[in-house]
């Protein structure tokens, strides 16, 4: 079963469920902080960077995520990497204003879109196809 | 118009620039949000036909260079993607290296038939080089 980006304000369906193995309360520490570390990095070469430098996609051929929804997937972020969630393997310009956290796995790519004007969608593909797709609120 | 259109063949290549700034091509896995709709993509996203523009002339200003996807325009239609010629690029200028994917538009980029179609499988792009 793949990993999934599912966070403590989405309910998951369960084909989607964390494979974050716990016992009694407990996480695997080498696992969390590897995650951790891998959402630390994200944050800081990735929404940061944009964050402070504003100019960073001014020489590209499309429009990169306005200050507030850098400032919007930074606050997700924080909070998938404090609540140990599996890190996605890019976070990327959606080339109209908005960020997008992908996670490809072996059968599923799991997508969290922040748009342009804020909203935000949570989306899962299977072969290509849209199989699940709701919005998002933070917490 | 319509009348001076050349037509894409099913064998063409088509190139489609995506800046490493973007992040959209990295570790040899390339993002569906190189095919995502921006601001300027009215009527598709924008891709060139190889027979009519060289590979370093699909590209532009981006400081950190491009790599190009090179597309198969049988490929595409044959996983349901049109590939039309559109040589009006604006501005009075015609450009017969250009061509558009015009099921990819800003005003549908939150459908969910353009969030499939810039999911196609991915073996059908291939990106080729850096500049």
């Amino acid at each position: 079963m793949p990993p999934t980006l599912e966070s403590a304000v989405y309910s998951p369906s369960p084909s989607v469920r964390p494979v974050v193995p716990t016992e009694a309360g407990t996480r695997p520490p080498v696992l969390h902080r590897s995650r951790q570390r891998v959402w630390q990095k994200f944050i800081d070469e990735k929404l940061i960077e944009w964050a402070t430098n504003p100019d960073y996609f001014d020489n590209e051929d499309f429009e990169g995520p306005s200050p507030e929804v850098v400032s919007l997937a930074l606050r997700f972020a924080q909070q998938f990497r404090d609540t140990d969630q599996p890190p996605p393997h890019r976070v990327v310009p959606d080339a109209d204003g908005g960020i997008v956290f992908e996670l490809t796995g072996r059968e599923l790519t799991e997508k969290i879109h922040f748009w342009d004007n804020g909203d935000v969608e949570y989306l899962i593909f299977r072969a290509g196809k849209v199989i699940e797709r709701q919005p998002l609120q933070p917490a | 118009m319509s009348e001076d259109l050349i037509p894409i063949e099913d064998d063409e290549l088509l190139y489609r620039s995506i800046s490493v700034r973007s992040g959209h091509y990295d570790n040899g896995v390339l993002s569906a949000q190189a095919f995502h709709p921006n601001s300027r993509d009215e009527t598709g996203i924008s891709v060139f036909r190889a027979k009519y523009r060289p590979m370093e002339d699909a590209v532009g200003p981006s400081p950190d260079g491009y790599f190009v996807a090179v597309l198969h325009a049988g490929e595409l239609r044959a996983r349901g993607i049109r590939v039309e010629p559109q040589p009006d690029v604006g501005g009075g200028v015609i450009d017969i290296s250009h061509a558009e994917l015009p099921q990819i538009t800003r005003a549908l980029k939150r459908s969910t038939e353009v969030a499939e179609l810039g999911s196609v499988p991915k073996p059908i792009f291939r990106c080729y080089r850096e500049f």
